[in-house]
């Protein structure tokens, strides 16, 4: 119990001010690495406050994300309902197909497409944003039984009050699990983003790399790790607070 | 021989079994019943150490169950369970053969051994050796789990409420056919169930336990007949004159015939083909009568000697008859038996 | 009064329009006068001879009519045509490459443009819509695997050698293998070691309760970190530990290259592989370790006899996708220096090189989905008859 307690308030409180502080103040990154690394010249990243990074970086992961998930649950509802049903076997033979092509490949072939920078991350990280969540909805509203649907329709309730009132609460925590896997590889993708001049915390990753800083490395490094633990807790607790309890 | 001497069991400190003391003979069946928590199942498993003792002590054939390691006695007798158990991975001929594996028997004699079980439970090798278990009906999965139980040929068969999930027809079907086979293989056998009727039909003794302890041990005639207390005799229910009919047999209270009775007349002398007449260890609904060649009256069904007395008042019953012919195996007319005569039992 | 034609396949429709965009607005080909230079679209009917056109147009005319109109049932000549349609589009491709740069100056280069791609997909669609639609009879296979041995075949013959990508491979083949040979190590060791360490504390975790929660606690967080954050964390602390204990350099490791790579991705490799070992184990159900154990069977028995077999198919899809997620992560360790395929595709990146970048990307997405595939028959293999 303690355990649970203490890693909830790590991530309610702690992490997060972390964070904060670490992407604030240069002068905290100063202390802590100045100590391993006494000779360095650049000890932090300079060249853009590590707090734009961090706007850039949630901007590419929040745009595709909130496209994939319309599109993605959309697509998902469309190919469960009988109208569209039809396109059930190639969705989803075109989504399992998909989501062995590993994102870093992707977002490489997006750019001989599109050409550098922020678009062809965006459009990279919104198609492989969408396979997850495609797969979750299609899983959770197809593992909502027959007999369900069969009570629903003899009650009465039409086709959209049985998806919005019935489907989707029962199939919620498959879809967020769904959301939420496509938005922990999306911020990891965007961090190769840097790579194509995307901007964001890859940035003083590949820089570090490129000019044998290791404390740029740190600092790009534990930022975005950082950054990927805080959202994915935060989506945890949305997720276990939409959801109705009787799914716990 | 089983001997359970004093026997203990605690759950932290939830008593599960308490002084508890019963021997089961050789080549005796014996059922274990009492209410849902009774502590049947735990005795059970503390005879194969699938749950160890607290206290007192288990001697298997004159040895403490302890002198073995767990699985070398668990080994040396078959254990059947509810949930069956057999392994999906598996056909049927290799779930046989696991015991016989472990004993490290060779290839052909662990297969034969297969072979002659699945014979022995009227399921032809041929068709079910490769099958796999999820190609099974409930009745024959269970079939199979107690061949298995029973591969390694060993002397004491332990049964945890084997056929309680199936439905009543093969539920019947499969008790007939144990009987059958404990009928030729005489071992000795723990059976657990909760079932009342399903342990009178088979066991030689019954233990009847409640809260952990045993209250009854004896014979199902003696049980019915004088329960002990008011406990056993609610727990056997209203209907323990009844029950007690379905351990005797037609032929234990019937009147022979003598010479050329006038009741016989309907079906004397004629050769009533076997197919047409009911036949007590078939199923209930292929009752069918024989058509008398007057065709004035219905002679009524024939009996066999070999089925239970309550399948026959249910039958007199049914047919409103006094009395009623009885045959044997072979078919031929034996003698009748009347409704009066079960009163006298 | 004429009837409006009732559509029968939407997704034959869909198909057949997305095919037919080939015509316009999407490029056939691009060309460019040399490797790095910005390309220049050619439609289809700038890059292909009217026969191949034509054919084309005929051909997915025929489907978009066969989508409002004829039988519900597929036959099997019906697709002959679409199961060898994307062999032929390719053989036209190379041919159209080669004819083109007979022409042009000698660096220019051709590469495939959306339109191809864009019609392989719809290839791809057609497939599956003209499949689910077929009778069950093995012979409607055979178009199929006609149609894999004739695209395996323009891809082996050098047909398609004037195409950049491929040219791109023929100048660098030396290093293309050698990179190709250290990705499958760099993924095979990785996913080797945490096999080692995964499936022995998946079983763990599988019997003691009390560490299951922690330790997935620990490994999802691991997961969670983005993969070049991983190797980013790891290069300095080694660094400074290799510093610190001169053995360890004697022994190869290095602060960047092979040592955090493997590092990193075994960390990768465990989720998957300890969550699937715990599953596998976990869906054993009760009945049959009581079964097995009533039987006497002891632990080691139990678990090759009843829990291993049983638990295999599980274990093994999570070792599919621990592979599958460390060839992709292996080209992310390309910028660390560990080498792969990543070199071409950060390369690439770096001198906008175009067909560079292919030559990375395109082999990594071929090799994860050929991992990928090998896995699926491993785990058919595994999983015996009896629980398929």
């Amino acid at each position: 119990m303690s355990v649970k307690q203490a890693q909830s308030l790590g991530k309610l409180i702690l992490l997060p001010a972390l964070f904060g502080l670490l992407i604030s103040s240069t002068s905290v990154w100063e202390i802590l690495l100045r100590p391993a690394f006494p000779h360095l010249e650049n000890l932090v990243y300079s060249r853009a406050p590590l707090w734009e990074l961090v706007v850039q970086h949630a901007n590419m992961v929040a745009v595709s994300s909130t496209l994939a998930t319309l599109v993605g649950t959309g697509l998902g509802v469309f190919v469960t309902r009988s109208r569209g049903r039809e396109f059930l076997p190639v969705v989803n033979s075109l989504v399992s197909m998909g989501q062995t092509f590993p994102p870093v490949a992707v977002l490489a072939v997006s750019v001989p497409m599109v050409g550098f920078g922020y678009k062809p991350t965006i459009i990279a990280l919104f198609l492989y944003g969408l396979l997850p969540i495609v797969r979750n909805t299609i899983s959770g509203l197809e593992s909502v039984g027959p007999e369900i649907h069969e009570a629903a329709q003899g009650m009465g309730l039409t086709a959209v009050q049985t998806l919005f009132r019935v489907e989707v609460p029962l199939a919620l925590h498959v879809i967020m699990a769904g959301i939420r896997t496509s938005v922990v590889i999306n911020i990891g993708t965007a961090t190769i983003g840097a790579t194509i001049g995307a901007g964001g915390l890859g940035v003083p990753i590949i820089a570090g790399l490129n000019s044998d800083n290791p404390a740029f490395i740190l600092q790009g490094a534990v930022l975005s790790g950082l950054f990927a633990i805080l959202v994915d807790a935060g989506m945890n607790r949305a997720e276990r607070g939409a959801v109705p309890s009787a799914q716990e | 021989m089983i001997e359970l001497q004093q026997v203990n069991k605690f759950f932290g400190d939830t008593p599960a079994v308490l002084d508890f003391s019963l021997v089961v003979e050789e080549g005796e069946l014996c059922c274990l019943i009492g209410p849902s928590g009774c502590g049947k199942t735990t005795t059970l498993k503390m005879i194969n150490r699938m749950i160890e003792t607290t206290s007192g002590s288990i001697r298997v054939g004159g040895r403490g169950i302890t002198e073995l390691k767990p699985h070398e006695l668990r080994r040396s007798m078959g254990y059947v369970i509810q949930s069956i158990g057999l392994f999906p991975h598996m056909t049927v001929m290799e779930n046989i053969c696991v015991v016989p594996r472990l004993f490290k028997w060779e290839r052909g004699r662990a297969k034969s051994r297969a072979m002659e079980l699945l014979e022995l439970f009227d399921m032809p090798p041929d068709r079910f050796k490769d099958k796999y278990p999820r190609e099974l009906s409930g009745g024959q999965a269970q079939r199979i789990g107690v061949a298995r139980a029973l591969a390694g040929d060993p002397d004491i068969l332990l049964m945890d409420e084997p056929f309680g999930a199936l439905d009543p027809i093969s539920r019947a079907n499969l008790q007939r056919q144990f009987l059958r086979i404990q009928s030729e293989l005489h071992k000795t056998v723990v059976f657990v169930t909760h079932d009342v009727d399903e342990a009178v039909r088979l066991a030689s003794r019954i233990g009847l336990m409640q809260d952990g302890r045993i209250v009854q041990a004896d014979s199902p005639e003696r049980m019915l007949s004088l329960p002990r207390n008011d406990f056993v005799e609610r727990f056997i229910g209203s209907e323990r004159s009844l029950k007690r009919l379905s351990r005797l047999r037609v032929q234990d209270a019937m009147r022979a015939a003598s010479g050329s009775d006038s009741s016989f007349r309907g079906v004397e002398g004629s050769d009533v083909p076997a197919s047409d007449c009911f036949s007590a260890s078939g199923n209930p609904n292929a009752i069918s009568s024989p058509h008398g060649k007057s065709g004035e009256e219905d002679p009524g069904p024939v009996l066999d000697s070999g089925s239970d007395l309550r399948l026959a008042l249910a039958l007199l019953l049914q047919h409103g008859r006094q009395r009623l012919p009885v045959r044997d195996e072979n078919g031929r007319i034996q003698g009748e038996l009347r409704l009066l005569d079960l009163l006298g039992v | 009064m004429p009837v409006l034609p009732r559509l029968r396949s939407k997704v034959l429709f869909l198909g057949s329009i997305l095919g037919l965009t080939v015509l316009w607005p999407f490029a056939f080909l691009i060309f460019r006068a040399n490797r790095i230079a910005p390309g220049e679209g050619l439609s289809l009917f700038q890059a292909v001879p009217w026969p191949a056109w034509l054919g084309l147009i005929l051909f997915w005319g025929y489907f978009l009519l066969r989508s409002f109109a004829g039988s519900e049932r597929i036959r099997t000549l019906e697709l002959v045509p679409a199961a060898l349609a994307p062999s032929c589009l390719l053989f036209i491709v190379g041919e159209s490459a080669t004819e083109i740069l007979s022409q042009a100056q000698p660096y220019a280069r051709v590469s495939m443009g959306p339109g191809v791609w864009i019609s392989l997909i719809a290839f791809f669609i057609l497939l599956v819509a003209l499949y689910s639609r077929t009778g069950s009879g093995r012979g409607v296979y055979i178009p199929l695997g006609v149609g894999a041995a004739l695209a395996l075949w323009v891809l082996a013959s050098g047909q398609l050698k004037d195409l950049s990508l491929v040219t791109e491979l023929i100048q660098r083949r030396e290093r293309f293998v050698s990179e190709l040979v250290n990705h499958l190590w760099i993924t095979g060791l990785s996913v080797g070691l945490s096999t080692l360490a995964g499936v022995p504390l998946g079983f763990i975790v599988f019997r003691r309760a009390w560490l299951r929660d922690k330790t997935f606690y620990i490994l999802n967080i691991v997961q969670t970190i983005p993969s070049l954050a991983l190797f980013g964390l790891l290069i300095a602390p080694l660094a400074m530990l290799i510093t610190a204990v001169p053995l360890l350099k004697e022994l190869g490791l290095r602060g960047i290259g092979w040592t955090p790579a493997i590092i990193a991705l075994t960390l990768y490799a465990m989720l998957p592989i300890v969550r699937n070992t715990y599953a596998g184990f976990a869906a054993v159900e009760p009945e049959l370790a009581e079964a097995g154990r009533g039987m006497g069977m002891n632990r080691v028995q139990l678990l090759f006899l009843v829990e291993l077999p049983r638990a295999l198919p599980i274990l093994l899809s999570g070792l599919r996708i621990a592979c599958v997620q460390n060839v992709g992560n292996t080209a992310v360790a390309a910028l660390i220096g560990a080498g792969g395929l990543g070199v071409f595709i950060f390369q690439g990146l770096g001198q906008s090189a175009l067909d560079l970048i292919m030559l990375g990307a395109v082999p990594t997405i071929l090799l994860a989905v050929g991992v990928d595939a090998l896995f699926q028959l491993l785990i058919r293999l595994a999983t015996p008859r009896g629980l398929r």
